[in-house]
């Protein structure tokens, strides 16, 4: 808590317009670091964590124990890898694609508080925004699959664009219900909100809506309709090489780590734990959701198009809209 | 409510089916780290045959061509002679490795019980020349390494006795197949090459 005070009397020191500046890039660098930082870590979590669940060990050679430097050879292979542009390619939206994934994947990360006062900014919109920010990938996706010139990728992009329709509104919605509870869409007031009770005790319709559209927005398996390599060798990932898929890969993680940290702020109290609050609670929780996600990703075998599109539309709409209901009722009654 | 039903069966199965991997992630893992970790090789296991030898370190052998007759893939190649003693003996006994299938129809002919299946496994080598084994190879072999002598249809007075030192797969195996011997089984299946 000092030092992040310390930082902004330190900061809030500084000349005229500097001052705004370099707090803000201050922010921009620790929030970097934070995701990318986790996402080295995650490369190689993701390998251990599926070796395990298949009952092998995973890397275990580069870095000893348990091969934990495994993500650095993983990133050194991918830089090296040859950049590949296919002749029949929309030049410019293929280059652009994989950099504005990017864009979206890390903003989401303005408005998470890691600990108490420890927010990049605190929007009063702050889930709104998270879940505009949360849509923007489809852009970048279908650009990709549009950009390759490759049918496959155009199948992939245009399966994520229909299942965005179907995951992106119940996700909304579930999320609405943690806006009425706590009375405002500021993820700190949020969490603050949460101090008595968290909101999964009085949400769990909309957690388990959430959990299910979360899990979609991460484009993994169950929910991988939009790369499915079976059916689309990897849909609009199919025609990029090294770097440029590597970006789609980052982005991926940097939106697992997201997703997980929502979860862990509008559901289980973001930094608050029953004894010592601070960022570690955050962190234990964000890492538990990780887990789940990876935990799903290794039982469930890949859901098909018009069941998604039933699930979305026809189940976790409706259960959605319940739980705003209910919630209603609720707030009524004893709010 | 037939709708409340299908939700409730979905959820059950999806809980379960989370149940069954959690379970598995937190069995441990099968992986043997193989070159610095050796694998458990059963004393059953069928290699390539080795030349085996009696008390006196003599090979059993009388060049019989029995084996390179029943040899389906002409792995076999033995060239005989007339010891003083006016015995058979090879005078090589080539094995093919190129060829072999290791399916155990040499040992199944041998009527002196001079063979035996290696149990070594790491039988890659760097040029095709050393895929021929020798005479002298193969009765070392036989006479150091383990291995493993089991024929289909043999009845044999001791099998009861045998088949809990022969370890598990024998107990799995049709009652028709029986156990020989299973020289340097537990002891040595760690370092069996």
């Amino acid at each position: 808590m000092s030092i992040v005070s310390s930082l902004n009397a330190l900061v809030g020191s500084l000349p005229g317009f500097w001052s705004p500046l370099v707090s803000a890039l201050i922010k921009v660098v620790l929030v970097l670091a934070f995701v990318f930082g986790n996402e080295i870590m995650l490369i190689w979590l993701e390998r251990k964590v599926c070796g395990r669940f298949q009952r092998r060990k995973g890397p275990m050679y580069v870095g000893r124990p348990e091969g934990w430097l495994q993500s650095i050879p993983d990133v050194v292979k991918l830089l090296a890898k040859e950049d590949i542009i296919p002749a029949r390619a929309d030049r410019w939206l293929f280059v652009l694609a994989p950099m504005v994934i990017m864009v979206p994947a890390v903003a989401l990360f303005v408005v998470i508080p890691f600990g108490q006062g420890w927010v990049p900014r605190d929007l009063n919109i702050g889930l709104l925004y998270l879940v505009a920010l949360g849509s923007f990938t489809i852009l970048s996706l279908f650009m990709a699959g549009w950009g390759s010139g490759n049918k496959w990728s155009t199948l992939g992009a245009m399966r994520a664009v229909a299942m965005l329709l179907g995951y992106e509104v119940p996700l909304a919605l579930s999320l609405v219900g943690v806006a009425m509870v706590a009375g405002s869409l500021s993820l700190v007031d949020i969490v603050h909100a949460q101090e008595r009770v968290w909101f999964v005790a009085l949400q769990p319709l909309g957690f388990l809506v959430f959990l299910v559209a979360a899990a979609a927005e991460l484009n993994r398996t169950p929910f991988d309709l939009a790369e499915a390599e079976q059916e689309l060798v990897a849909g609009y990932q199919v025609e990029y090489s090294g770097m440029r898929w590597a970006m789609f890969f980052v982005a991926e993680y940097a939106s697992l780590i997201a997703i997980s940290a929502i979860a862990a702020t509008c559901f289980f109290g973001g930094w608050l734990g029953p004894f010592a609050s601070g960022p570690w609670w955050f962190l234990a929780k964000l890492y538990f959701f990780i887990f789940f996600f990876m935990w799903v990703r290794w039982t469930f075998p890949r859901i098909r198009i018009d069941h998604m599109m039933e699930l979305g539309w026809k189940f976790l709409l409706p259960v959605a809209l319940l739980n705003i209901v209910l919630t209603g009722i609720g707030l009524a009654l004893w709010g | 409510m037939a709708v409340l039903l299908d939700t409730w069966k979905a959820a059950r199965s999806m809980v379960k089916g989370l149940g069954v991997t959690i379970r598995e992630f937190f069995s441990p893992p099968v992986t043997v780290q193989y070159p610095d970790q050796r694998p458990r090789i059963s004393p059953l296991f069928r290699g390539h045959p080795v030349l085996l030898s009696d008390e006196t370190g003599k090979l059993k052998c009388t060049a019989c061509m029995a084996c390179a007759r029943a040899c389906p893939v002409d792995a076999i190649s033995i060239e005989s002679a007339r010891g003083e003693d006016r015995k058979m003996y090879p005078r090589a006994w080539n094995l093919n490795m190129g060829r072999c299938l290791q399916c155990n129809l040499c040992v199944e002919a041998c009527p002196f019980d001079a063979l035996g299946m290696s149990t070594r496994f790491e039988t890659a080598v760097d040029n095709p020349e050393g895929l021929i084994y020798d005479l002298e190879t193969l009765a070392e072999l036989g006479r150091t390494q383990p291995y493993s002598r089991v024929t289909v249809g043999q009845k044999l007075a001791g099998a009861e006795a045998a088949a809990p030192a022969a370890a598990t797969g024998a107990g799995s195996r049709e009652a028709g197949d029986s156990t020989d011997a299973t020289r340097g089984g537990a002891a040595k299946e760690g370092e069996a090459r």
